[in-house]
């Protein structure tokens, strides 16, 4: 598939091209501009899988809870914009259908619809310091797009890697992780402020982001009146 | 008068040089720094009446301000809210619609003035824009890296109502029709169809996605202590 990613300066988008017969699919809010010919489904999950049910699943996450569907009504070429919410990096990675990845559901821009999504899993979420990581199973065989808070960095995984659960974008299946802390005990943890770790090994890829969302927001929210809701 | 977009395209700022007696126009507050020789002068530019309009409905300041060179050339520069792109536009007895905030600066000829887009408008902000009109150069920014769109005439074309960041006149839009459950998930954001032949510009981010990503990181406020004081359901002093 044809996807012009902007990669200059801060603000990383994607254009994508779309010819009669594909589709794509992204977060339900990404879409800042489309040619006219360009029909837009909002629907709860990819290929009728999930349906209603897996939606709310996806909306007590927290994070990316409806997709769009983007297609082509008139048989001619069409184009989709998508931009991410955060200043930063937009990157595509071609998925095979011999390698799945997984992705965290904040870091997910937009996939072909070729792509299986598999939302039902979801990881950690809510525990101790507001910390949450949903995972977006993506397999199949086509274009995925991720977005980051700042700068994104690809890395080998080869031993072990402890990553700090804000930073991971996207990782082969087939590196094994755990959830962990950062070291000592739990108190020790909480103090740290590190909150939770995954404590990957095996051999594989992964996608990092420079910036944690998470701790951003946490920087921004108690600047802000309280909240009613 | 020349001028020079600094820091772009992530952190664009603008820098303009002018000669002796030439001058400036900006919303107050933009000016960042300039030489010593620049004379400052802040007036309502049109009357107390369009400065209200401009501060109530369009979302500008109610002064702005024209800054002169005097007595030799004098460097100045201007910088926008948010990090973004700027982008320079020469208008020749001409207009240019605005999304709230994103005027920047212009030569004198140019007027700024709040415009009632009425039900149809429905942008992120409000009802009203910004209408740049005369002759002369003009900047104005966004949120973001710009994009242009250009119309034939013969195609249309759909733009979150978010992101517009200005448009010709010659220009019309309509919210489309088509997208009832898009509207009824995301009241604040539209889709706006743009037609006609002219140029759209755009912008790749929206302050109104950043503030609904932050507000669940804002505390929660508790019911108890909700209010200010609370004297319970017995008024003091009452009937």
């Amino acid at each position: 598939m044809d996807i012009d990613v902007s990669t200059g300066g801060l603000f990383g988008r994607a254009l994508v091209h779309l010819e009669p017969g594909e589709k794509f699919v992204s977060d339900a809010g990404a879409m800042f501009r489309a040619s006219s010919n360009i029909d837009i489904d909002v629907t709860t999950g990819n290929r009728g899988k999930g349906g209603i049910l897996g939606g709310l699943g996806r909306l007590l996450t927290g994070d990316t809870f409806f997709l769009s569907t983007y297609e082509v009504t008139d048989g001619q070429p069409g184009e989709v914009g998508l931009a991410p919410t955060h200043l930063g990096e937009v990157r595509r990675v071609d998925i095979t259908p011999d390698q799945a990845w997984l992705c965290a559901g904040g870091s997910f821009l937009g996939a072909e619809s070729t792509l299986t999504l598999d939302t039902r899993f979801q990881g950690l979420k809510g525990f101790l310091g507001g910390e949450s990581l949903s995972l977006l199973r993506v397999s199949g065989s086509g274009a995925l797009l991720v977005s980051a808070l700042g700068m994104l960095s690809g890395m080998q995984v080869e031993g072990e890697l402890i990553v700090d659960t804000g930073h991971v974008v996207a990782f082969t299946e087939g590196l094994s992780y755990r959830i962990d802390k950062v070291g000592g005990g739990w108190i020790n943890t909480w103090l740290s402020g590190e909150g939770f770790v995954m404590r990957f090994s095996g051999k594989g890829r992964i996608i990092l982001q420079s910036h944690n969302p998470t701790r951003f927001g946490q920087h921004l929210g108690p600047l802000l009146p309280e909240r009613q809701s | 008068m020349n001028h020079e977009i600094l820091c772009g395209p992530s952190f664009s700022v603008l820098e303009v040089t002018l000669a002796a007696g030439e001058r400036i126009v900006s919303e107050a507050g933009a000016m960042a720094w300039m030489d010593g020789n620049v004379k400052t002068e802040t007036t309502t530019r049109g009357g107390v009446l369009a400065g209200l309009k401009r501060a109530v409905f369009s979302g500008e300041t109610f002064f702005q301000n024209t800054y002169e060179a005097e007595g030799g050339p004098a460097r100045i520069a201007f910088a926008p809210g948010v990090s973004g792109e700027i982008v320079p536009w020469q208008l020749q007895e001409e207009d240019l619609l605005l999304q709230r905030g994103a005027f920047l600066a212009s030569t004198e000829g140019i007027r700024c003035e709040s415009k009632s887009e009425g039900l149809k408008g429905l942008f992120a902000q409000g009802i009203f824009v910004l209408r740049a009109t005369g002759s002369g150069t003009m900047f104005f920014s966004g949120y973001g890296a710009i994009d242009t769109i250009d119309l034939d005439g013969g195609s249309t074309y759909t733009i979150d109502n978010g992101y517009v960041v200005a448009w010709e006149p010659t220009l019309s839009y309509r919210i489309t029709k088509a997208r009832k459950i898009r509207s009824f998930l995301f009241s604040d954001q539209l889709l706006l169809s743009f037609s006609g032949r002219g140029r759209v510009w755009i912008n790749s981010r929206s302050p109104q996605s950043l503030a609904n990503w932050v507000h669940p990181f804002r505390r929660l406020k508790s019911k108890d202590s909700g209010g200010g004081i609370q004297i319970g359901p017995v008024s003091i002093g009452g009937e």
